[in-house]
């Protein structure tokens, strides 16, 4: 039976994600100088996990890194070593290697092994200068496993080979054959080829339809050459042959196969070699391999019963009988012997107490945490479907009203009736779907424990961060979002906010600053808050940089004005360019990013106090609370976040600027007026302001009013993009299908804003 | 009926590995993500299970104490039980025959070494 291994590979990846993860975050939790005994288990679980799993689907890359990463892990939490500062920032290192080979095999390449040898040397110096135990030798557990056979990111050797590797170069004539059952097609033989050029120089090489035989170069010993080679080949398929005289000859305990040894060697190699065994007492376990495998060697019966034992990477603590009927006994049918008897030999033992207790807790609040009891994992494709497939049904649901609604209501009570419900019903499915895509903030708040943390570190600042509202949830399409704009913005607030210790006991603060990560929902909205408490926005220095940059400025400007200018592309205040955040290339990128998603993005800022950033995030991107307005024949959709009042002007309202167009006055302030016909070049029926009606639309701090014909209804919209359907239209952000089953254009407020400018 | 096989290990791609391979070979399989849940679902089935493999370093209950508890009620005293293990030291091989277990099978295995060791175990 052929199993293909990589259909594990994605819950493999998906589940190391979540290791990775729990292990950062664990690791940036725990207390130093008194650690907690239930992280450290749960740390250590969790590089021992990745570990097992990376080893059983192949991916020896990762096995090599979590193996030394574990060791090392084990004796801290065994307590023989305690763990330090250093050894916290080489974990964290790790981390963030595992996750870039990880993040190379998802994407069906190998990552560059220069990180994980220079992180492995690393680890074994921390493991060696406070060593009492030396760390294991992690070749043990490279072991290759079927994963290669299918030639799907297969994982070289190249790491264990230049780690282990002794500076002399060998020779070797390799020769194996070509037959479609080694490998099934050219891919496989390119994997193979690949691999051993990772590791040295191939010349010489002969492909025939039947065998290939080649010369190569190589740092590796002829073990780990075959090590490569199992992958696709059995051992004695392959013939390899060291033309260089000085290469050692694999020893007895490295080589895989051999039988010209003492019984001694055989036994100990394989024992190494094959990790398992058997439970039983000497005389019948020997009787058990004997019937069992049918096979013996000329060794005595203890060589016998040891080899066995390890040569099978299993074994069992019952006679194979015993067994059988123990079996038997549980199938539901069996024999009249006593249960008692058979179950003897499986008693538990009172023995090992110890074993329950530590890591228990730890690693319960591990699971509990990123698991959840019972969840399951759904991919996004199939949500977003669903997501799609309410959004036709709310649009379905419209159509059946509008058309109920004009009939006779007396007549048809009960169809009405049934309508009204299943607009009810409607509207919960939808909520409900909706919020499958919700997630908690809390997955990317919890990234910037660890930005703060490596940032302080390189500005030389005592930072702490503080995370209110985590679990506020909103929707993953946004999370992903807003990721980034939140980075530069804690970046910025770490750089330029916070102080340095020194500055901050001369201002009289607090010499550890603190950032603030706040999350909640607002109305129809998430709120999101970075504040600091440092030296907040200087006022003076960003006029004179916008004056430097050629930004019009001027000395009365309010400080929301100023602030403003932040934002200009371009525009840094920063005396000095860190590394930590970049060249004033973030916040109109910040602003820009949050517009994007339908937010908005607010400062306030007091020197020395502090500043905080907030942005506003709409719920969800799939569906719109909007105001439908009719503009001759057409329909259209302002998004309501935008709409502060409609009114109808009165005379005298309206004037007409010269070169400006008409403004209208509401009380007291004159506001362009836009009208929507002229913009989109359509028909109104009205074309005087007076006669239509005027929604007033605020963005970005600008106000206007839009002249239209009527306002139809308020509806919850369900966005459909025009870029894919159609292409993109200025002033449009989107359409949606109305109750008659017309299409509606959804205007992009911000868009006519900037228009009226113009 | 196909016999069934209850197998306990926290690691998601594993248990599918194992789940899978037993599957394809015609045994029936049950799933646990950690110790107590193995113990729960091994407790509530009604049917009869003929082996159990469990991981060793599992969240909640690890695989040595799911064993004794196992081993300590009289429905599981002979049931064959596999400890999967990255540990193949003497140690922890003592421990597991202490706990109870049937015998052991090192990790990384393949599907098939496991499917040898299952069905010279159960057939």
């Amino acid at each position: 039976m052929s199993i293909d291994m990589s259909q594990f590979y994605q819950a493999f990846f998906e589940e190391t994600v979540e290791q990775l993860a729990s292990m950062e975050s664990l690791l940036l939790a725990l207390d130093l100088d008194s650690p907690d005994g239930d992280q450290l288990n749960a740390i250590f679980r969790a590089a021992h996990s990745i570990k097992g799993g990376s080893g059983t689907f192949g991916f020896n890359d990762m096995t090599e890194v979590t193996h030394i990463l574990e060791t090392l892990l084990d004796r801290i939490r065994k307590k023989e070593i305690s763990i330090t500062s250093e050894m916290v920032d080489t974990f964290l290192t790790s981390v963030d290697v595992l996750k870039e080979i990880l993040g190379a095999h998802q994407s069906g390449h190998i990552a560059d092994p220069s990180a994980s040898i220079a992180l492995c040397d690393k680890l074994e110096r921390l493991a060696q200068g406070s060593s009492r135990i030396p760390v294991k030798d992690s070749k043990d557990f490279a072991r290759p496993s079927v994963a290669q056979e299918h030639g799907v990111g297969t994982p070289t050797l190249h790491v264990a080979a230049t780690i282990n590797g002794s500076p002399a170069r060998y020779t070797y004539q390799i020769k194996f054959p070509k037959t479609p059952a080694v490998f099934p097609s050219k891919k496989h033989l390119n994997n193979l080829l690949e691999n051993l050029a990772n590791i040295g120089n191939i010349s010489n090489k002969e492909i025939t339809s039947k065998a290939v035989k080649l010369t190569l170069n190589a740092n590796a010993s002829e073990e780990e050459l075959r090590e490569i080679f199992s992958y696709f080949l059995k051992p004695k398929q392959l013939s390899i042959v060291a033309l260089d005289a000085r290469l050692p000859l694999a020893s007895p305990e490295d080589q895989a196969y051999g039988f010209f040894e003492e019984p001694e060697k055989i036994r100990a190699r394989l024992e190494e070699e094959q990790g398992y065994g058997l439970f039983e007492d000497p005389e019948t376990l020997k009787n058990a391999a004997e019937n069992a495998q049918g096979y013996g060697f000329f060794e005595d019966q203890e060589n016998i019963k040891a080899k066995l034992e390890d040569t099978q990477g299993y074994g069992f603590f019952m006679e194979p009988q015993e067994i059988k009927s123990s079996v038997e006994n549980s199938q539901g049918y069996g024999f009249f012997t006593e249960v008692g008897e058979k179950s003897q030999s499986s008693r538990p033992f009172p023995a090992l107490r110890q074993e329950e207790s530590p890591g228990r807790r730890a690693s319960d609040r591990v699971t509990a945490a990123s698991l959840g009891d019972s969840s399951i994992r759904v991919s996004v494709g199939k949500v977003d479907k669903m997501v799609n497939l309410v959004g036709e049904l709310v649009i379905t649901q419209a159509m059946l009203a509008e058309t109920v609604s004009k009939m006779d209501a007396a007549l048809n009570e009960s169809l009405i009736n049934g309508l009204v419900q299943l607009e009810r019903n409607t509207r919960d499915l939808q909520e409900s779907v909706m919020s499958v895509r919700m997630m908690p903030i809390s997955l990317v708040f919890s990234r910037f424990q660890r930005v703060v943390r490596d940032s302080a570190g390189k500005l030389n600042k005592k930072v702490q961060l503080k995370i209110v509202g985590e679990g506020t949830e909103l929707d993953k399409g946004l999370i992903e979002k807003v990721s980034d704009p939140l980075t530069h913005l804690v970046r910025n607030s770490l750089d330029h906010g916070i102080e340095t210790p020194e500055v901050r006991v001369a201002k009289g603060k607090n010499p550890l600053g603190t950032i603030t990560l706040r999350a909640a929902h607002q109305g129809g909205n998430i709120v999101i808050e970075v504040s600091d408490d440092g030296a907040g926005l200087n006022r003076e220095r960003i006029i004179a940089k916008a004056r430097e940059k050629g930004i019009p400025v001027s000395d009365s400007m309010s400080d929301a004005d100023v602030w403003q200018i932040i934002f200009a592309p371009g525009f840094s205040t920063a005396a000095v360019v860190t590394d930590v955040s970049g060249r004033g290339v973030g916040m109109d990128v910040v602003k820009k990013n949050i517009e994007s998603i339908g937010g908005r993005v607010e400062i306030i800022s007091q020197q020395d106090q502090g500043s905080s950033i907030t942005i506003r995030l709409p719920l969800t991107l799939a569906i719109l609370d909007g105001l439908s307005i009719a503009v001759g024949e057409q329909n259209y959709i302002l998004p309501l976040s935008f709409i502060s009042e409609s009114l109808q002007p009165g005379p005298g309202d309206i004037k007409d600027i010269s070169g400006q167009g008409k403004v209208v006055q509401v009380r007291g302030e004159y506001l362009p007026l836009l009208a929507l016909h002229k913009v989109f070049n359509v028909d109104a029926k009205f074309t005087d302001p007076m006669e239509g009606i005027l929604v007033l639309l605020e963005a970005e701090g600008k106000k206007v009013a839009l002249q239209v014909d009527e306002l139809v209804g308020q509806h919850q919209v369900v966005i459909k993009s025009l870029e894919t359907n159609y292409r993109k239209v200025a002033g449009i952000s989107g359409a949606t299908i109305m109750g008659d089953g017309r299409v509606a254009l959804i205007i992009d407020v911000a868009a006519l804003v900037k228009l009226s400018k113009q | 009926m196909a016999k069934i096989i209850l197998a306990v290990d926290d690691s998601t791609s594993i248990r599918q590995m194992v789940a899978f391979t037993l599957k394809s070979a015609g045994y029936s399989v049950i799933e646990a993500a950690d110790g107590q849940e193995g113990l729960d679902k091994a407790n509530s089935s009604n049917d009869t299970i003929s082996l159990i493999l469990t991981d060793q370093n599992m969240p909640k209950i690890d695989g040595l104490t799911l064993i004794k508890t196992l081993r300590g009620q009289s429905k599981f005293a002979s049931t064959p039980i596999l400890m999967l293990t990255t540990e193949s030291s003497d140690d922890m091989k003592a421990q597991g025959k202490a706990a109870g277990a049937t015998g052991w099978l090192v990790k990384p295995f393949d599907p098939h070494k496991l499917l040898e060791v299952v069905k010279k175990v159960i057939g």
